[in-house]
């Protein structure tokens, strides 16, 4: 938990960076759609892929936390990290899909890559449905916590194995990413701007997830003591 | 031994027997073998699992090999999707039914009383993995008969039929414990297991695709066959790790 304002105002004024560099300081990108910027949109698209990846783990391991100390807000925590993690997987689909329909002109092809992301989508849905039909908080702390491991194999061969080993348009755009294709300013400004403010966004985004949990929960304890004040 | 055998039931696991009259428990191993016999007596017994799955898998047949318009000939991607997808969901209408069983008639708690969560896992897996090989050895054969499947590699298909029908039955075993646990949710069960089945099934399509064509690269089919594989152990360890904490909790 990272306390005070300040680097509030600092994810802020990073942001707005990362914002300003993606439009105006870094130029276009050769081979590109649109001339070139239709290669801008990974400053957004690649942190949110990412985050929803990291969010993904996070949430596993808030999960182990919770199987072996058994403290009912490391279930709560894991579950945060997986709506977030629904959060920005939803943010990669929709800037992959639209740099998809740029670059190869149909918004959904079955990639593997955009086979994969889907299929993490449905594991977060299917987490919180699960999750959200069990009432009794503390089996649904343990239920829940055992699937989201129970998927973590899954999750990361998806992740992991299955974009590399079967071929697919994506590694043309992550070859440019990752093996440096892109002009020299586009990697510092994602990976120095944008990504640290997008991991500050979930962090802030995840304290305030808990911050409303703890409300709540005193608002029980509030509603219980007042029954007892009636109950005399 | 002796005598306990005769009867049938969780009274059969907690019957004492001669191998704990001299003070040392059952082992594991032994534990499974009772747990897995107890399943299928009670299977032979109703058929209840059995006849759901065969009854889905084959009406499911029969409506694929009508609307392919009989004996036409599907391309190897049509005819490996559709044979998984009926086995995928096949194996999802029954296999829930070992946990399930044990929570409505009430004999979870007497089972987890008498013996260790980790032969409890096994008993039931090996019991799916049966269950789960019996369809397969039903359906595929007349699945390729309907509608004439142009095996070029038979040795491999079987291989790949059963790495992908180990995959199945384990991971619908952890979730089949996972929905009996949280109190009859049955209709979750497809939804929750289909993203974790999702990569097995990929995979496993692609290595029944392979071995339908003459042409087929044979080190891709090697290795989508070891990657169903790998899958396999990986899912067997996860499931061995997780059991225990849902099995055991209140």
């Amino acid at each position: 938990m990272i306390k005070g304002l300040w680097w509030k105002i600092l994810v802020g004024v990073w942001m707005s960076a990362a914002i300003y560099c993606a439009f105006i300081v870094v130029g276009p990108a050769q081979g590109f759609s649109m001339n070139g910027e239709g290669a801008k949109i990974i400053f957004f698209h690649v942190p949110s892929a990412w985050l929803a990846t990291l969010s993904y783990v996070v949430a596993a391991f808030y999960a182990i936390q919770y199987l072996m100390r058994h403290n009912i807000e490391s279930d709560e925590k894991c579950a945060t990290s997986m709506e977030l993690g629904l959060v920005f997987g939803i943010c990669a689909t929709i800037t992959g899909s639209i740099f998809s329909r740029n670059e190869w002109g149909k918004y959904w092809s079955f990639d593997p890559r955009q086979t994969s992301i889907l299929v993490i989508l449905l594991l977060f849905t299917a987490y919180l449905v699960l999750r959200n039909s069990i009432t009794e908080p503390r089996k649904r702390a343990i239920i829940s916590s055992v699937y989201a491991l129970a998927a973590l194999p899954p999750a990361m061969f998806l992740i992991w194995v299955v974009p590399r080993v079967v071929e697919s348009l994506h590694q043309f755009a992550n070859q440019a990413v990752v093996g440096g294709g892109l002009g020299g300013s586009y990697r510092p400004v994602l990976y120095f701007l944008s990504l640290p403010a997008f991991l500050g966004l979930f962090i802030w985004m995840f304290q305030l997830r808990m911050q409303y949990y703890k409300l709540y929960l005193l608002n029980q304890k509030m509603k219980a003591e007042k029954k007892q004040c009636n109950l005399k | 031994m002796g005598r306990s055998n005769a009867f049938i039931g969780v009274d059969m696991v907690a019957q004492p027997n001669s191998s704990q009259q001299n003070g040392t428990t059952l082992s594991i191993i032994h534990q499974t073998l009772l747990i897995l016999r107890k399943d299928i007596l009670l299977e032979l017994r109703n058929r209840a699992a059995i006849q759901a799955i065969l009854l889905f898998s084959i009406t499911t047949l029969i409506v694929v090999g009508f609307s392919a318009g009989g004996g036409a000939n599907l391309p190897p991607d049509t005819l490996a999707s559709l044979l998984w997808i009926i086995l995928f969901f096949s194996a999802f209408s029954g296999l829930s039914h070992v946990f399930i069983r044990e929570e409505e008639s009430n004999t979870a708690i007497a089972l987890r009383l008498t013996s260790e969560a980790n032969a409890v896992l096994w008993g039931k897996l090996l019991f799916n993995t049966l269950l789960t090989f019996v369809i397969i050895i039903i359906i595929a054969p007349l699945y390729f008969i309907i509608l004439n499947a142009p095996i070029v590699q038979p040795g491999k298909l079987v291989l790949s039929l059963f790495t992908g029908g180990i995959g199945l039955s384990v991971s619908a075993t952890i979730i089949a414990v996972i929905i009996a646990r949280s109190h009859g949710k049955p209709a979750l069960f497809g939804a929750i297991g289909f993203p974790i089945l999702l990569p097995m099934l990929f995979i496993a399509v692609d290595a029944t695709r392979l071995t339908f064509q003459s042409y087929s690269n044979i080190n891709v089919l090697n290795r989508d066959i070891l990657g169903l594989a790998s899958f396999d152990v990986l899912m067997i360890v996860t499931a061995g790790l997780l059991f225990p904490y849902v099995w055991e909790s209140e």
